[in-house]
């Protein structure tokens, strides 16, 4: 076992790596908490719906939903023993979760963690499915669904992403919809997980009082040893251009709701270039829409807006900005923040606000160490290629000059997209 | 981790739990009172205006920035409730000194503007401001409105307004709007004065704090305040059932919010509130449980499906289905009940259900929020045991014992949100 450890002497954490013999990466984050969290992840999300293994003569194009259908599959057993009662006999509580680019499998417990460990690894890397089972999930995952779409802020985010995006993955729905996982069948199960849950596409994440021995010890005994497989995945190309600048749904609502969003396209030259410019991205978002800033304090006290939410995404298909809110006035919330953006483009960002927009992340990002829960956030930095233990210096790196272009460079308004959720109108009645 | 209680003054109490785990430490000063609803809406709404501004920081530009130049240091504010008190929270957050950047100190700082927060707030006249008032009021009403947008919360709530109308219980934490409208500065300051004499003040406190801040700082704020004698926030459990409200109601939804409510009649005052608790697992709490296993798992008929027990002597089972599954699904939760009342709990029920139980109160100790949930939650009910000491009840807890209070489980409320369509 070679393990490379990883230091952060400010915040007081370090990490352990190794890559285990049979090709899986292994982190642990080693903390003196109660509880313990692991993470089994796949590179694979909802947004792969169109690959071929290397050497492969054609893509294979596979139903909306099919990742996040799959990892509902993983918990059913060949001896029909549920995953779930499995982890429930040694008291760990067991969950899974599907994205965009990722699909984990997790549990969180106090005791046995190698016990709970081998169960995790086992499952993880034994599939069962029959056209039975398969069929039976059918009403769950469709009930999954219904249940989002009641949701009047999701809705109001999916119609956004349909608006800007006009060919990118990005705008897909995670779990499909009720008409595309009826084409999923126990085939195309299959053919998804011998693509992407080869362990050369997969890593553990570890966070509590444990140690490698423990982790290797597990994964020796459970663990096949694996070629590496490559994956070739198509992405969809997208440019600036949108589908339409202004999109609206009726839902049983308190209050008009609104979400601006931006795409942002450029290619990064490095990882290293992209963690900057996400990590500038959020700094810009606090110091124009945070707590302290004065354009927020404005529109609380006035009423204009409520509920004011700003922020950055990005996943490996795509990048955006949104700022939303509840407003009465949607017209004249939307103009405000467009004339706040084009002053600020013309002014820049005030360099006080913006050192304390500085202290407020790091903060925030040493929050993000305090408990076990730090595996997560470490493990959906891995996702995206990014060592989360870096996310400090690259931070203090970041110039206000650097932020100005960045903001001058994002916000062209011809390009925003306005998402409007109105109340129900009830004049028919 | 150590915990230490004390009473400072005459009905503030600190709870110090001493621990280096976190990189945060952490205050919460809680105001407990009797849940009512000529109260509610003042309680709700006081805690905000406090935020809008103090003598030395006035408004809430100049509070933010103070609280963001302090490493974005959080004072926030909530309302909850603790079977029939409510609890009114103020929140602090602040960085540890020793992970600031440049090494500086921040904790007296903060220290200082908590107190000013919680006992010198803007006023004119010897009032609140009316400007800060009047607008706080809009937000609070706002946001009872926009309980709405949340729909499997809202048909919880609404299963349980309609359920408890005649208990302090169905009595919504934030208030009803026609309560804020009548809201003035004056009677709010009033309010406010009177919760300071009178609520009980619970400060509890997590992380690192140098010896004697703790104690320092509770003397700080409520040093020299005149208490008068707390109001009773005790429970009332009910206990049976005359005849079961069957109620359906209708917005525009893809899915029905199927809510069942139920009078357990064990509150949160009796030992066999552990009983409770290992039957809420067997029965619809986490994956292991019956309701997840059958409603879900073998019957295909939901996504969750899932019960939850309360202080007040009350379990509510909350599902989202298709709504021609209503009977189906409804008759499938009751007769899972069913089984616990006949006895079919197997060896490994009642195993995995304290299993998970214990995990659950082991991890307490990881979170501070927890923690201070756990303390402050108990305290209302007089209970004073440690999660451990919860860990030894509950797994002495036999099958009879379940099958017992299971019996004594009454159907009280069915309550259905849906769509419109088969609206008469």
């Amino acid at each position: 076992m070679n393990i490379t450890i990883k230091e952060n002497a400010r915040v007081g954490e370090k990490y352990y790596y190794a890559k285990h013999k049979s090709g899986l990466d292994i982190y642990l984050i080693p903390k003196k908490m109660s509880s313990a969290y692991a993470l089994f992840c796949t590179r694979y999300g909802a947004v792969d719906n169109c690959f071929k293994l290397e050497g492969d003569a054609e893509l294979t194009r596979v139903p909306d939903g099919i990742a996040h259908y799959l990892e509902h599959k993983m918990f059913e057993n060949e001896d029909g023993i549920d995953t779930f009662a499995r982890f429930a006999k040694y008291g760990a509580s067991a969950n899974a979760f599907t994205s965009m680019d990722v699909t984990a499998y997790l549990f969180k417990c106090t005791e046995n963690f190698g016990a709970n460990l081998e169960i995790l690894l086992d499952y993880v890397t034994s599939p069962y499915f029959t056209p039975e089972t398969v069929e039976k999930e059918q009403g769950i995952i469709a009930q999954e669904i219904r249940g989002r779409e009641d949701w009047p802020e999701i809705a109001q985010y999916m119609n956004l992403l349909r608006a800007m995006y006009k060919d990118s993955q990005t705008k897909l729905n995670v779990a499909g919809t009720v008409e595309s996982i009826r084409e999923i069948t126990a085939e195309t199960l299959y053919k998804c997980y011998e693509v992407f849950y080869n362990l050369s596409n997969m890593f553990l994440c570890v966070s509590g009082d444990v140690t490698m021995e423990e982790i290797f010890a597990a994964a020796d005994k459970i663990l096949p040893v694996q070629e590496e497989k490559k994956i070739i995945r198509h992405y969809n190309e997208e440019g600036k251009d949108i589908v339409k600048s202004y999109v609206e749904e009726e839902f049983e609502v308190a209050k008009p709701m609104f979400l601006v969003g931006i795409k942002d396209v450029a290619k990064c030259e490095s990882k290293r270039e992209e963690t900057k410019r996400g990590l500038a991205m959020q700094l810009i978002t606090e110091t124009l829409f945070g707590y302290s800033a004065e354009f927020s304090v404005e529109v609380y006290e006035s009423g204009l807006i409520d509920e004011l939410d700003a922020g950055y995404h990005r996943g490996n298909t795509g990048a955006h900005f949104t700022f939303g809110g509840e407003s009465d006035d949607i017209d004249a919330a939307y103009k405000k923040f467009v004339d706040y953006m084009e002053e600020v483009k013309r002014t820049g960002l005030d360099e006080e606000a913006f050192e304390r927009a500085r202290r407020m992340r790091y903060a925030s990002y040493v929050r993000s160490f305090e408990t076990t829960d730090i595996a997560e956030t470490f493990a959906m930095s891995l996702i995206k290629n990014i060592d989360w233990f870096d996310i400090g210096d690259i931070m203090a790196e970041i110039t206000v000059e650097y932020a100005n272009a960045l903001v001058r460079e994002i916000f062209e308004k011809e390009y925003y997209v306005l998402s409007v959720i109105n109340p129900i109108s009830k004049e028919e009645e | 981790m150590q915990i230490i209680r004390k009473e400072i003054f005459d009905g503030i109490a600190l709870t110090a739990v001493k621990t280096d785990k976190f990189k945060f430490n952490r205050i919460f000063i809680d105001f407990i009172v009797p849940l009512t609803r000529e109260s509610a809406a003042q309680n709700a709404l006081f805690p905000d205006v406090l935020a809008r501004g103090t003598e030395s920081f006035p408004g809430l530009l100049a509070v933010q920035k103070k609280l963001s130049s302090l490493y974005g240091a959080d004072i926030d504010t909530y309302v909850g409730t603790s079977g029939e008190a409510h609890i009114i929270t103020i929140f602090a957050k602040l960085l540890k000194d020793k992970y600031t950047l440049g090494g500086e100190s921040i904790t007296a700082e903060m220290n200082g503007l908590l107190a000013e927060i919680v006992t010198k707030p803007q006023t004119e006249n010897g009032i609140f401001l009316s400007e800060y008032v009047e607008s706080e009021k809009e937000k609070l009403i706002n946001d009872i409105a926009a309980q709405i947008n949340d729909k499997d919360s809202f048909a919880l709530h609404r299963a349980i307004e309609l359920m408890c109308e005649n208990e302090a219980w169905g009595v919504s934490e934030l208030g009803k709007p026609e309560d804020v409208e009548k809201i003035t500065p004056a009677s709010l300051y009033e309010h406010y004065k009177y919760l300071l004499s009178h609520a009980q003040i619970e400060v509890f406190t997590v992380g690192e704090f140098p010896e004697g801040t703790e104690e320092a700082l509770v003397r700080e704020i409520f040093g020299g305040i005149e208490r008068g004698k707390t109001p009773d926030y005790s429970t009332k459990i009910v206990k049976t059932v005359e005849k079961v409200k069957t109620i359906r109601e209708h917005q525009e939804l893809k899915q029905g919010k199927l809510v069942l409510g139920f009078r357990t009649g064990i509150g949160g005052y009796e030992e066999d509130y552990n009983v409770l608790r290992v039957l809420n697992c067997v029965f619809g709490s986490g994956t292991q449980s019956k309701l997840f296993l059958n409603v879900r798992e073998k019957l295909s008929l939901c996504y969750h499906c899932s019960s939850r027990i309360y202080t007040k002597g009350v379990m509510m089972v909350t599902s989202g289905i298709e709504p021609k599954n209503y009977e189906k699904a409804k008759n499938e939760i009751l007769s899972q009940l069913d089984e616990i009342r006949k006895g079919n709990i197997s060896e490994e029920e009642m195993s995995s259900a304290k299993k998970r139980l214990r995990n659950a109160m082991l991890s307490a100790s990881d979170s501070p929020e927890a923690l201070h949930s756990w303390y402050a939650n108990n305290r209302v009910f007089g209970v004073t045991d440690t999660p451990e000491e919860i860990i030894a009840k509950t797994e002495a807890v036999s099958k009879e014992q379940i099958v017992a209070a299971a019996q004594k489980i009454v159907l009280d409320t069915e309550y259905f949100l849906c769509g419109t369509e088969g609206k008469a």
